[in-house]
């Protein structure tokens, strides 16, 4: 039950920082960029700023989603992706992190422009 | 000569391996970011807007619709507005409808998911899905733009 990578460097990787406190819409645009890219919703808890989804693409993607407030001014959302992919004959699936930070990238990018347009009502 | 044959069969493996790691970061990009519409495209087929603040209402209509088009709830959050329901049947569907006010006196649903392997990207079967929810709900669809 070891980190990957060093816990800073994977931070940096699946971390990003926002100037706002508004938690509501935040989540709100976290669902957003999960549903703009096709995940399914399977769990939610908006006292705890949490969102797991999933997506079916050769296997199984899971995204996780979690807010936490950084300081007064803004908040700090985490994503984690991980890919399961089905054993034949096994109970349990082979999953793995999906380190690319290319994948990271993107997502934070998707989010930037879902929380612009959740903001504005589209 | 044999040295130089080693060094050769290394490079290959060294080369399969990292085509590899391009081939699964490539596939890994596929499997999270890959979408057939842009954001604003997707949003703009597949969320409409009821002129009601009654958001409770509204989401319970969403959670009729989706029983009456055969769909079993896995997951509904109404602190978030988010219901997740999957239909077993010749195709696998997974839907997450979310909704959100606007202003007081609009609510602003939004359709999302996947009919099998592949996400739900044409406007039909949004449209059909808003024809029900209006029935339920007794009001008109907008289109938000």
């Amino acid at each position: 039950m070891r980190p990957a990578a060093p816990v800073e460097q994977l931070r940096a990787l699946d971390s990003r920082r926002f100037d706002t406190t508004n938690q509501q819409l935040m989540l709100t645009a976290i669902v957003g960029v999960l549903q703009d890219l096709g995940f399914t919703i399977e769990e939610t808890q908006t006292s705890l700023g949490i969102v797991v989804g999933s997506r079916i693409a050769a296997g199984r993607v899971r995204a996780q989603v979690s807010l936490l407030p950084a300081g007064s001014q803004s908040v700090t959302v985490r994503a984690t992706f991980q890919r399961m992919v089905p054993r034949p004959g096994a109970m349990l699936p082979v999953g793995e992190r999906i380190s690319d930070a290319e994948v990271y990238r993107g997502f934070f990018d998707k989010l930037s422009q879902s929380i612009f347009l959740t903001a504005h009502d589209i | 000569m044999t040295y130089s044959r080693a060094s050769w069969a290394t490079a290959l493996a060294i080369l399969a391996a990292a085509s590899a790691l391009v081939a699964c970061q490539a596939d890994s990009r596929q499997q999270v970011l890959a979408s057939t519409n842009s954001q604003v495209a997707q949003r703009s087929i597949s969320t409409r807007a009821f002129e009601t603040g009654d958001q409770s209402k509204v989401l319970r209509a969403v959670i009729a619709t989706l029983q009456d088009l055969g769909f079993v709830v896995d997951r509904a959050d109404a602190s978030l507005g988010t219901v997740s329901a999957t239909r077993f049947g010749q195709d696998l569907v997974r839907l997450t409808v979310s909704i959100r006010p606007r202003g007081a006196a609009a609510t602003i649903v939004r359709v999302s998911g996947q009919l099998n392997q592949h996400e739900l990207s044409d406007p039909a079967p949004f449209q059909r899905f808003f024809e029900s929810l209006s029935q339920a709900l007794f009001l008109q669809a907008q289109n938000i733009d």
